[in-house]
């Protein structure tokens, strides 16, 4: 292995104990339940629109995350060891894929025992509940870190948040629950001029935070446009060279949604021929792969990090407002934590489980008015009239889960009183 | 055929300057006047037609584009006066009304302003009323046609609610009244009533020809198949440029039960049209498969609306608990006032605090009060007949939802006026005012269990209600009038541009005229 590129401090791969010089490839897969148009009027419809919920899995898998962990399984192979990368897979896209592609799981798995990948936490049903409710952030982050160590037998150590939220709050919220950092997107005010390839030690609990570097992020996410002229313009030696030299810098964070590749893209695009070279090309540029532990054992944090308010990534906005903006989408938000000890009062069960999958930030991004997020709704409110009935559905499922749970509640207290009052 | 005006001088001269309203700096520049043959203008008959004519010609005048105005206007029962016509210029003052005299061999008239109001024709009440603002635009001229066409009012009465002037007497609360107001008028047959309108439409042709001639204009401009004859006779005889302007066809107004009659007319007198405008591209795609026009000729231009006034009253503070759902159109088939209670039925069931008003009249009043009944909602239902002005406004800013359920609507232009009152819509997907607001509800006009949902939802949850206040009224103020006559402007010009490489027989003539 050549160090071609001269900057790359040339131990960093070998002994795996370097400063710095780390390259972050962490991929998040999450898919949703998809809802139904549910009616207040002849409630005949489900409150989830299992046909839509299947087409959507199914497609995900088999166009993204087969065809992604085929080639991240292979390069891992290849290259012994020198491929190393992290991944977050969501509660609810686990609970899918085992139901309509349950073969997909066994592609994790094969990632996950390769000795090679570093499994992250992050919240089961992808929410906003650390906007509303700690205690249903908690639980819902504490049942993924259930659900995969059953499944994977690997317990997560670090934590990405729906949509790489981040706030000092929440990375303390986040210590409190036993991980030893957090991922972010970089938020330029915060970092007032300072690089995104450091990390950073988060408010006053001082959690590690590994940044996304958001430029070279979106190179693949958002520009590579696919064809001949995208897959030049990406692919070794051009951007292994960048992402070596980039990473001169302490760490360089590529984070991406498993649906970069082959859902956003068309398959014949060339977005799997750049993934399977650029693992290849980076090594032999002499650059390091990292998983995102490593990577914070390996940097010391740079200086400190101080998010008053939640950030989201740059290309929302940087704010909550694409979640939480809109009058309809408080509202929404609002009323689902508003029921939240009442469902917790009933107990386990599927009425308990139809709220906490309702918290997924995916429902309240259909309600929005901005077109960046009119366009990542659209598999899920293909069947729906936009923003406002996007916000009809959620209320009128949610009135009928309320309904439905004040009814199982009476039930029970008609239940428990005579056992009460003995 | 003469008429003097005060600014007659402006028929030749150019007004490039002319601001519109919305701040745009685009100016109109249309070298001689545009013949405008039109019919019902809201005071006389309300519809999307005449709320539409009413807005551009407005926005075109205040564009400097000069019109001259054929418009029909309806014969008194004791009108000693036969047909005939009157030239009314609305710069204003009488002694700019000269009168013209046609056709020889019939009756003429020949009516000063004076003269019609000491008939008790009331000139100036209907036309100060219904053109109250537009009198003060120096480019609009309008010459009368006493014909009474009054072709959508197929029994008894008629109109969507439209910016109707201030009209006769109302019941104070009309909108919110508790009883309904029965206001069905005796009505010759259906085949009387029918014969009746041909001949008017014959009586319109005939003297709109006449007025016509002797008159410079650039292209005449026809709006709907009553005047669509008319439009392509003078064409043909001028050498001008024809444009239709199609507000509705008989295939969507009558949901599908076409008078044939009528769609010939249609159907050849489009087929003559330079240019067609239709109101939406549904209307268009109409155009195209019913009538089998080219659709290289067929321009779509929306209609708009002009805000409601930022001055006017707020709508008062008296806390009520009952939700208002409005309906306001006419109650024929084409507006699906059935739906509308078929979906209130629903609503009902799960929503008991909402009364629905059902504004306007139509064939399908009756019918339409029966369905209540049988229902068994009529207790909910108020039927306040045809509003006007302020019974319209106050109707509006009362209504929690409006809902516009039309089976078939080219267009559907009272949902805008909603929309320009912050009112939240409703709106069937079968109306072209669909395709162009993001920030309506939308529904299928069968699918009554989605429509009840969405009015339940408006009426349960304020935010939804708020976002469609504040969205749609926002959305609603990119169509305006002004735009609308912008993109006209356009069509008039690429024809003239046209015209200016030589075309048919007239070609000859003007070539002759311009070598003199």
């Amino acid at each position: 292995m050549s160090d071609t590129h001269g900057v790359e401090p040339d131990s960093a791969h070998k002994s795996g104990t370097a400063m710095n010089g780390s390259i972050v490839l962490a991929l998040h897969a999450h898919v949703p339940r998809v809802l139904g148009r549910y009616r207040s009027i002849d409630q005949q419809a489900h409150y989830f629109d299992a046909y839509r919920t299947r087409e959507l899995c199914t497609r995900y898998v088999q166009e993204c995350i087969l065809p992604t962990n085929r080639i991240l399984v292979s390069a891992i192979r290849k290259l012994e060891g020198r491929f190393r990368l992290s991944i977050s897979i969501s509660g609810i896209a686990l609970d899918l894929i085992e139901q309509y592609v349950p073969e997909a799981i066994g592609s994790f798995a094969d990632l996950i025992q390769s000795g090679s990948v570093e499994l992250l936490g992050t919240p089961y049903h992808q929410g906003l509940g650390f906007a509303y409710s700690l205690q249903a952030f908690g639980a819902d982050v504490a049942r993924h870190r259930d659900r995969v160590v059953e499944l994977f037998g690997q317990s997560p150590n670090v934590f990405r948040n729906t949509e790489l939220i981040c706030s000092e709050q929440l990375a303390s919220t986040v210590g409190h629950l036993g991980f030893n950092g957090i991922l972010c997107d970089a938020p330029q005010e915060a970092l007032a001029g300072r690089s995104c390839h450091r990390v950073y030690a988060c408010g006053p609990s001082e959690t590690p935070v590994l940044m996304r570097d958001p430029e070279t992020s979106a190179q693949i996410s958002e520009s590579f446009t696919g064809g001949v002229d995208g897959l030049e313009a990406l692919v070794a030696p051009n951007f292994a060279d960048r992402l070596v030299g980039l990473s001169a810098e302490g760490v360089v964070g590529l984070f991406l949604d498993y649906e970069v590749f082959g859902k956003r893209f068309v398959t014949d695009g060339g977005i799997f021929e750049f993934l399977r070279y650029l693992p290849e090309k980076v090594v032999e540029k002499g650059g390091a792969f990292r998983t995102v532990s490593e990577a914070l054992a390996d940097n010391e944090a740079a200086g400190e990090l101080h998010l008053g308010r939640h950030v989201s990534p740059s290309e929302w906005g940087g704010t909550l407002s694409p979640w939480l903006g809109g009058s309809m989408q408080s509202h929404a938000a609002h009323q689902l934590y508003a029921i939240e000890s009442v469902a917790n009062a009933l107990g386990e069960g599927p009425l308990l489980d139809t709220w906490r999958t309702l918290q997924g930030a995916e429902y309240l991004l259909a309600m929005s008015m901005l077109d960046r997020a009119a366009d990542h709704s659209k598999q899920l409110t293909s069947h729906l009239d936009g923003p406002y009935h996007a916000y009809i559905v959620f209320m009128n499922i949610l009135d009928d889960l309320t309904r439905q749970i004040e009814a199982g509640l009476r039930t029970q207290g008609a239940v428990r009183d005579p056992v009460a009052t003995d | 055929m003469k008429s003097v005006r005060p600014s007659s001088n402006s028929k030749k001269t150019n007004s490039p300057t002319a601001l519109l309203r919305e701040g745009s700096d685009v100016t109109a520049t249309i070298s001689g006047r545009i013949l405008m043959l039109g019919w019902a203008f809201p005071a006389y008959l309300s519809g999307g037609v005449g709320t539409a004519c009413q807005g551009l010609c407005r926005a075109l005048s205040q564009m400097g584009v000069g019109i001259d105005f054929i418009m029909s206007a309806p014969g008194d029962a004791d009108d000693s006066v036969p047909d005939g016509v009157d030239t009314v210029s609305l710069a204003g003052k009488p002694d700019s009304i000269v009168g013209a005299t046609y056709g020889a061999e019939r009756s003429r008239v020949a009516d000063s302003w004076d003269a019609a109001a000491a008939r008790g024709q009331s000139i100036g009440e209907h036309d100060a009323s219904v053109f109250g603002d537009l009198t003060s635009h120096p480019h609009l001229e309008f010459i009368r046609i006493n014909v009474g066409l009054q072709p959508y009012q197929r029994s008894g009465e008629s109109g969507d609610g439209g910016v109707a002037a201030s009209g006769g007497a109302s019941s104070q609360d009309a909108a919110v009244g508790q009883h309904a107001e029965r206001h069905v008028e005796p009505e010759p047959s259906a085949e009387e009533g029918r014969e009746s309108l041909f001949a008017e439409v014959d009586c319109y042709t005939h003297q709109a020809i006449q007025a016509a001639a002797g008159r410079e204009f650039a292209c005449v401009h026809a709006h709907d198949w009553m005047t669509f004859q008319a439009g392509a006779a003078i064409a043909e005889t001028s050498g001008k440029p024809f444009i239709a302007h199609v507000h509705s066809t008989e295939y969507e107004r009558t949901a599908r039960q076409v008078d044939q009659r009528i769609f010939e007319i249609e159907k050849q007198s489009l087929a003559k049209a330079d240019a067609i405008i239709a109101v939406s591209h549904m209307a268009k795609d109409v155009l195209i498969r019913r009538y089998g026009l080219d659709e290289s000729k067929i321009n779509v231009i929306y209609n708009g609306v002009d805000r409601a006034q930022a001055n006017r009253p707020k709508p008062s503070n008296i806390v009520r608990d009952e939700k208002i759902v409005l309906f306001m159109g006419r109650m024929t088939l084409q507006k699906g006032p059935e739906y509308f209670l078929a979906a209130a039925r629903k609503v009902l069931e799960v929503f008991g605090n909402v009364r629905f008003i059902m504004a306007g009249s139509g064939e399908l009043l009756e019918q339409t009060m029966r369905l209540a009944d049988q229902l068994g909602i009529s207790d909910r239902v108020i039927f306040p007949g045809f509003l006007r002005g302020d019974e319209v406004e106050r109707a509006f800013r009362s209504a929690d939802l409006y809902v516009m359920p039309s089976v078939s609507d080219p267009f559907g232009i009272a949902a805008l006026e909603a929309a320009s009152f912050d009112v939240p819509v409703l709106v069937s997907r079968q109306s072209g005012v669909s395709e162009v607001m993001r920030h309506m509800l939308k529904t299928d006009f069968w699918d009554i269990d989605d429509m009840a949902d969405k009015i339940v939802a408006v009426l349960r949850h304020p935010p939804l209600q708020a976002a469609l206040r504040k969205h749609g009224g926002f959305e609603v103020q990119n169509l305006n009038w002004g735009i609308a006559a912008q993109a006209v402007v356009g069509v008039y010009q690429a024809l003239l541009n046209r015209q200016s490489v030589p075309k048919r027989a007239s070609v000859d003539h003007e070539q002759a005229g311009q070598s003199v």
